[in-house]
């Protein structure tokens, strides 16, 4: 016999465990990578990002997003609105992390790649109707790091189509039909989290009491077998009642996002099926304008540096040719020879080096700020490919750190064995540095 | 004789020979045996262009650029921009391919009936029940800055497993580890021809 006292503990931790189990306290993978981003942890990003790609290969055995899907922390329903949502937004979440996190440690190619990626996927997995607003919102945020790749590589092109788009869907996202579909959405995701919490705690309920009565048939048997009758019934009661309520829920978004669709159609004149199909078509984008290209270049961090810096810190034509006449002898400053073990051998002067690549690494951050008339002629004077470009090529805090401590250490022979944990931050730097003292010489000699 | 003791010692040689054959597992790609030699550091830079799948998404790259990374062979692995491979980076490799992943799984007649005949004990034992044959086949193409030139690669992995209860004993529809053999011999081959190309080079 079970002591009341603990059957109530029992029955207590069972409670617990359905609602655990129901997800209603386990954050999305987005609202975790999120908390990941603000704190700079991009290797955690990324391997978690890799790892949910994994699903892709369950979508080519199934054919299609349905059924169970089990990702590297979790198993996700698809048949629950909001569990559909987050595993059908599985990859291209992963692929926007991913791209989000390569832009922020400056691989551009990278993040180009993931964002197309990201855009690519949405197309496979986010095509229905009940998943434009999902679709909406990650075509705006990978056009947004596409165009800032795009932009750190130099090709202005590309670059400015991708910010074209970026404005289009951003001036969507932002409008009052669309923040009023967006809360009425929520309220749908909320209750299908309470049902499927309902459901499972049901469902754990009525185990249980299959497990006691199924202990209480080994005594008694005449007596637990009409109760188990009755309990199967009951749950399968329960799973028709509840797949009649998230049939309710799927009709309820699909009427909602056309209520929507309709309503941009008439406010804002917005085909939004057109619009979307226009942004996720990359190698179609249509050609940008000059006026495209002026708002791209103005809403790039460099232009909003120039128009806050003090006029006093600005580079003067001094200080420029001084630069000049340093980047030229750029190339002689470093050899570098390749031995047979692998090792990379530097001779030269790598602390001129070192101090040449600061001092490019300031030019963009010290520009004259733009004038109130005329922009354009300051924009093609000072924002061109060339400066994105040597913006682009900035080192980051642990190459910078590491070549210091090489040049504070003194010498004119260095070894790098890449076999060493510093070694690719190392030649990551000197590539940088290299490749920042090239793209000065062709900027500067426009001026 | 002690009968007991020889009835015993038969069901033991019995049991292990069930066991010995439970985990009978073949994979065609192993490494070449000069593997550590040549795959030694290579400080260049290493580019990945799409690598095709079964998938219809760029999983098998982000995958591979992260066994890459790991390995610390080259000093960068990134990607390649599709639209234009050798836009951007100017890498000294740029690796593209297909990767063709198929396969099959059989009931054995004679493990079920064996299991029928031994009341389960043969299954319980891990006796082999399924035959699992998988097929990789990897084609790269990988293209060399320093001499401007590309070459393909095409390796097949051909696995084979007898297995029960207790699984496979090698990976056989896993990824991206069921990958790493194919990646291991496309590494072996661009650094045996790195080497080949700076040897050329060096003063």
């Amino acid at each position: 016999m079970i002591r009341p006292g603990c059957r109530a503990c029992f029955l207590l931790l069972l409670l617990l465990g359905a609602a655990w189990m129901s997800g209603c306290t386990s954050l999305p993978p987005t609202a975790r990578r999120d908390a990941l981003f603000n704190q700079r942890q991009y290797p955690e990003i990324r391997k978690q990002a890799v790892d949910d790609l994994a699903v892709l290969g369950q979508y080519e055995r199934n054919g299609r997003v349905d059924g169970t899907v089990e990702s590297a922390t979790r198993e996700y329903d698809a048949k629950y609105f909001d569990m559909a949502e987050e595993v059908r937004n599985l990859a291209p979440q992963a692929y926007f992390d991913m791209a989000r996190v390569s832009l922020a440690v400056g691989r551009y190619t990278d993040a180009i790649r993931a964002a197309q990626n990201a855009i690519g996927s949405g197309a496979s997995f986010l095509e229905g109707d009940e998943w434009v607003l999902l679709r909406i919102l990650s075509l705006r945020e990978n056009h947004k790091v596409l165009y800032e790749s795009y932009l750190y590589c130099g090709n202005l092109d590309k670059a400015v189509a991708h910010h074209r788009q970026y404005l289009l869907i951003n001036d969507l996202v932002n409008s009052m039909p669309f923040k009023k579909v967006m809360a009425s959405l929520l309220r749908i995701r909320m209750t299908s989290m309470r049902l499927r919490s309902d459901y499972l705690e049901r469902k754990a309920g009525s185990t249980r009491n299959q497990i006691v009565i199924a202990a209480l048939m080994v005594a008694a048997a005449a007596g637990g077998a009409s109760n188990n009758n009755q309990h199967n019934n009951s749950t399968s009661t329960l799973r028709a009642l509840q797949a009649a309520q998230m049939a309710q829920i799927g009709i309820l978004a699909i009427a909602l996002l056309e209520d929507y669709k309709q309503e941009l159609k008439a406010q804002l004149n917005i085909d939004l099926a057109q619009l979307m199909r226009q942004a996720a078509d990359l190698n179609r984008l249509p050609k940008p304008t000059t006026a495209d290209i002026r708002r791209a270049k103005m809403a790039s961090g460099i232009y909003m540096t120039a128009r806050i810096s003090n006029p006093a810190n600005t580079l003067n034509q001094a200080e420029l040719s001084d630069l000049k006449k340093q980047s030229d002898q750029g190339k002689e400053m470093v050899s570098l020879f390749i031995d047979k073990q692998g090792r990379v051998h530097i001779s030269g002067n790598l602390g001129e080096l070192v101090a040449l690549s600061k001092r490019i690494d300031e030019v963009p951050l010290r520009l004259p700020p733009p004038p109130d008339e005329g922009v354009d002629a300051y924009l093609d004077t000072y924002l061109t490919p060339g400066l994105y470009r040597m913006a682009g090529l900035q080192m980051s805090a642990d190459e910078k750190k590491f070549f210091d401590r090489l040049v504070r250490r003194g010498g004119q022979d260095f070894v790098i064995d890449p076999a060493q944990a510093e070694s690719q931050i190392a030649l990551q730097g000197l590539h940088k540095m290299m490749q920042k003292t090239t793209e000065f010489q062709s900027w500067i000699v426009d001026r | 004789m002690n009968r007991p003791y020889h009835g015993t010692l038969r069901i033991l040689i019995t049991a292990g020979l069930v066991l010995l054959a439970a985990g009978c597992t073949s994979t065609s790609l192993t490494r070449p045996p000069d593997f550590n030699r040549v795959v030694d550091r290579q400080p260049s830079s290493i580019a990945l262009g799409g690598i095709q799948d079964g998938v219809p998404c760029d999983d098998e790259a982000f995958y591979l650029q992260k066994y890459l990374e790991g390995k610390r062979i080259f000093y960068d692995c990134l990607l390649a921009d599709n639209t234009d491979l050798h836009a951007y980076h100017g890498a000294d490799v740029i690796v593209s391919g297909k990767i063709a992943h198929g396969g099959r799984t059989q009931r054995l007649g004679w493990g079920k009936f064996a299991a029928i005949i031994t009341l389960g004990g043969y299954y319980f034992l891990g006796g082999p029940t399924q035959k699992q044959q998988t097929s990789i086949t990897y084609n790269f193409e990988v293209y060399f800055a320093d001499t401007g030139k590309s070459q393909s690669y095409l390796f097949s992995d051909a696995r084979e497993a007898y297995f029960g209860l207790y699984g496979p004993g090698i990976n056989m529809e896993r990824k991206p580890e069921l990958y790493e053999p194919g990646w291991d011999r496309l590494l072996y081959e661009i650094c045996k021809e790195l080497q080949s190309q700076r040897a050329g080079r060096m003063p």
